[in-house]
């Protein structure tokens, strides 16, 4: 099969009550037509309507739009989501953001060494992604200081567990 | 706006079913749509070509973390409210609003109560009515609440 994607938005509002027991109310968008104005609607509108019959408060929120495959394809025997590839980036304000790939393949690591072939045409076309603007016309991806990623400089094999994503 | 995280990412899965996953954080608020295409056409074949697991599931995800105080001693999660709306499709869709204040009145009727004051939730409905909401299984709520009881 292959990654569809759902036509909706679900919106789900975490709340929590005075013994810090947590619970939820999920909905779903089918289309908005103005995205900032939505999100500006929630944490105001919506959580304030919300509050007028709840003793819960709001602490937080999550809008998502995924796309699922229901029937994924078995992978392959090589495969090991544990093995991840590291990649470690710059901002233009000189800290480090690292993105990880899990299931890295071994073709891609230099042999006796850890580190990830950074001039493999593969590997190239996946930092791009991470320290261009190839993603998105106006978007491409920041750190979490929101300063924008300009350079991989390393990739290195890991291996970590699975929970941890 | 600043407060909000704009996040993509892509769901791995490897031969042992064991769940992994990318995230990327973005600069700017777009339509969640093309954002959600722009993962499909470019990043997702860009990170099956340097993996060996599969993509299962791609989330674009906007969060927010909201400050808060600790609510009152009633605050009570699990007694919660279930309400229900008929919609001009004469459909039936359903809400579970966590811990329903204490200030609203139902039937003690056996182990559940119905909420008599159907007024109570007009606030909501005209919120949810203008955003063009829809409940969890995408029953457009678009009417009004016919019943709501208590919810433990």
């Amino acid at each position: 099969m292959a990654l569809v994607e759902r036509s909706y938005q679900l919106l789900t509002i975490q709340m929590r009550d005075r013994d810090l027991n947590k619970s939820s109310v999920e909905m779903r968008f089918s289309a908005l037509a103005d995205l900032t104005d939505f999100l500006l609607a929630i944490p105001t509108v919506v959580v304030a309507a919300l509050a007028g019959i709840s003793d819960a408060v709001v602490v937080g929120w999550t809008l998502t739009r995924q796309a699922v495959d229901s029937a994924p394809a078995d992978p392959g025997e090589a495969s090991d989501v544990e093995r991840k590839g590291v990649f470690s980036a710059l901002t233009d304000n000189g800290h480090t953001v690292t993105v990880s790939v899990p299931s890295i393949k071994n073709t891609l690591v230099i042999d006796r060494t850890n580190q990830i072939n950074l001039a493999d045409a593969l590997v190239i076309a996946f930092t791009n992604i991470l320290d261009g603007t190839t993603l998105l016309d106006t978007a491409f991806m920041v750190s979490n200081r929101d300063e924008p990623v300009i350079e991989v400089i390393k990739g290195e094999k890991h291996h970590r567990a699975s929970s941890k994503g | 706006m600043a407060a909000i995280d704009r996040l993509v990412r892509v769901h791995l899965s490897d031969r042992d079913d064991r769940q992994g996953y990318i995230t990327l954080r973005l600069s700017l608020l777009t339509s969640m749509a093309d954002t959600i295409d722009s993962v499909l056409t470019v990043l997702v074949p860009a990170t099956l070509a340097i993996t060996d697991a599969i993509a299962t599931k791609v989330s674009v995800i906007y969060k927010e973390s909201l400050d808060y105080t600790l609510p009152g001693s009633g605050s009570l999660v699990s007694h919660a409210a279930l309400v229900f709306w008929r919609n001009t499709d004469d459909d039936i869709a359903a809400l579970i609003i966590p811990a329903l204040a204490d200030t609203i009145e139902y039937t003690d009727d056996e182990s559940y109560g119905v909420i008599t004051d159907l007024s109570i939730f007009d606030e909501l409905t005209s919120v949810l009515v203008d955003l063009e909401a829809m409940d969890a299984q995408g029953i457009p709520i678009n009417g009004t609440v016919i019943a709501a009881s208590l919810f433990v």
